[in-house]
């Protein structure tokens, strides 16, 4: 990607914080409620992703799955996650959560040198905790609501706030600074190593879902929902005994 | 000849030197171990026999396992009240014999879902974390599917009051909520397909977890 488009990506980004910030409204939904007016399109694109998945990605993934030692998978898993844990101490910082911030770089520093470049996750055994933080969250803990719910060509699932710090995320990852030839090859290994970690959660969603597209839906929404709140949701937000919108 | 007035005392003395011993030690318990609270020995009574079922799944079977679940399943679950939560407005219009057949299969379908799902034992174990009031009296209790070989799954259960019992209502995996996902998926085949169709869906995936099993 030459500097140009980087350059536009980086000031597209921070045009968006910028709006996005201005309006921000208390209290935000930090997306229990948020809804899918666009759901006959969101369904195409499910389908379409779903044929991709189903027809180049998934066996891919299941082949690397089934050809890699075990081992070799938590190496590949571990350098990646490594790799892009920038965009989770920023967003540590951008969220107020300095002592977490700290420990993050800490914790890229040690498994980047012990840790054999990030293949081995040295600093989890010794308690360091790895962590989920996102540029949609630091948003949504700023009071930034949701928007619609989106179903994206080939990114999938995503609400409206996440869906404008795509281009945040991508600058924040070291690979988008790499040489065309080694990002694109990077990618795509992270790409199907992300496939397989999903596999068994889309295996249960074909058994078990009726409606796939709105079971990956609400189950999807919840888990942004248990991330923006690093797990400790509010009690009342875990009671759904509320009658049915209409 | 005994000292009845003095047997007495020294009894009344033992016995209230005891009660303040235990009334320390209760208070002194905290919450989050306390597990003699009915909500959590509800779901600990759960995830020991769902322990026992993966301990033995190979020895059991798939039936073994269906047959040792089934009486822990339905009485540690509010089914009747899950079903009638599950298809909210849709319940009202629906008759006495339909919502018979929905708390059945439903029951049928969860009892299958978790003597198929828990077939194997690699050293997990559960954990209750805490115990926590909500509202309209409902409790919270949380726990950790603890793996050996990986991160703890966060697992929380939502209970209340039925029968003069403590019945779970809701389980809660990683803050993703099997009510509300059941609620939105089983809402969008009866909005789409009506309820015929949901319980045809709902006896076929009960079948299909049978053959895969």
């Amino acid at each position: 990607m030459d500097r140009r488009t980087r350059c536009s990506a980086l000031l597209h980004s921070l045009f968006l914080c910028t709006v996005l910030s201005a309006c921000a409204t208390a209290p935000a939904d930090k997306g229990v409620n948020t809804p899918d007016p666009l759901e006959s399109m969101n369904r195409a694109f499910f389908a379409f992703n779903n044929t991709l998945d189903k027809a180049i990605l998934g066996p891919v993934s299941r082949g690397y799955a089934k050809v890699t030692p075990d081992p070799a998978q938590t190496g590949i898993r571990n350098f990646f996650d490594n790799l892009a844990y920038i965009e989770t101490i920023i967003n540590d910082f951008l969220q107020g959560k300095i002592e977490d911030g700290l420990e993050d770089i800490l914790r890229v520093i040690i498994n980047s040198t012990f840790g054999m470049g990030g293949l081995n996750d040295f600093a989890g055994d010794i308690g360091f905790p790895q962590r989920d933080e996102d540029y949609g969250q630091t948003l949504a803990v700023w009071g930034v609501g949701p928007g619609i719910y989106l179903e994206l060509p080939f990114f999938g699932p995503r609400t409206l706030r996440d869906a404008t710090m795509i281009p945040a995320s991508t600058v924040s990852r070291p690979l988008f600074y790499a040489d065309t030839a080694v990002a694109l090859s990077a990618g795509a290994v992270d790409l199907v190593d992300t496939r397989a970690r999903l596999d068994s959660a889309i295996r249960l969603r074909d058994e078990t879902a009726l409606d796939p597209y709105i079971f990956q839906r609400d189950a999807w929404l919840q888990r942004r929902r248990n991330l923006i709140f690093d797990g400790n949701a509010p009690l009342e937000e875990l009671d759904f005994f509320a009658p049915a919108p209409p | 000849m005994i000292d009845l007035d003095l047997y007495s005392k020294r009894s009344l003395r033992r016995l209230w030197a005891g009660t303040l011993a235990a009334v320390i030690s209760v208070c002194t318990v905290p919450a989050a171990v306390a597990e003699t609270s009915a909500p959590a020995a509800t779901v600990e009574r759960l995830h020991s026999a769902l322990l026992e079922a993966m301990k033995g799944a190979d020895a059991l079977g798939f039936g073994g396992r269906r047959d040792k679940l089934a009486p822990v399943i339905t009485e540690s679950f509010d089914l009747a009240f899950i079903c009638k939560v599950i298809l909210g407005r849709n319940w009202d219009e629906l008759s006495q014999d339909e919502h018979i057949q929905m708390i059945d299969t439903f029951t049928r379908l969860t009892i299958t879902t978790y003597a198929a799902r828990f077939d194997g034992f690699s050293g997990e174990s559960f954990r209750t974390v805490e115990e926590k009031p909500m509202n309209r009296g409902r409790k919270l209790v949380r726990t950790e599917l603890v793996r050996p070989a990986d991160e703890a799954i966060q697992l929380d259960y939502v209970l209340h009051q039925a029968q003069d019992r403590w019945r779970i209502v809701n389980v809660v995996a990683e803050g993703v909520s099997d009510l509300s996902l059941k609620r939105a998926d089983y809402g969008s085949v009866i909005k789409r397909e009506g309820f015929k169709t949901l319980m045809q869906k709902l006896e076929g995936q009960i079948d299909d977890l049978e053959k895969g099993a």
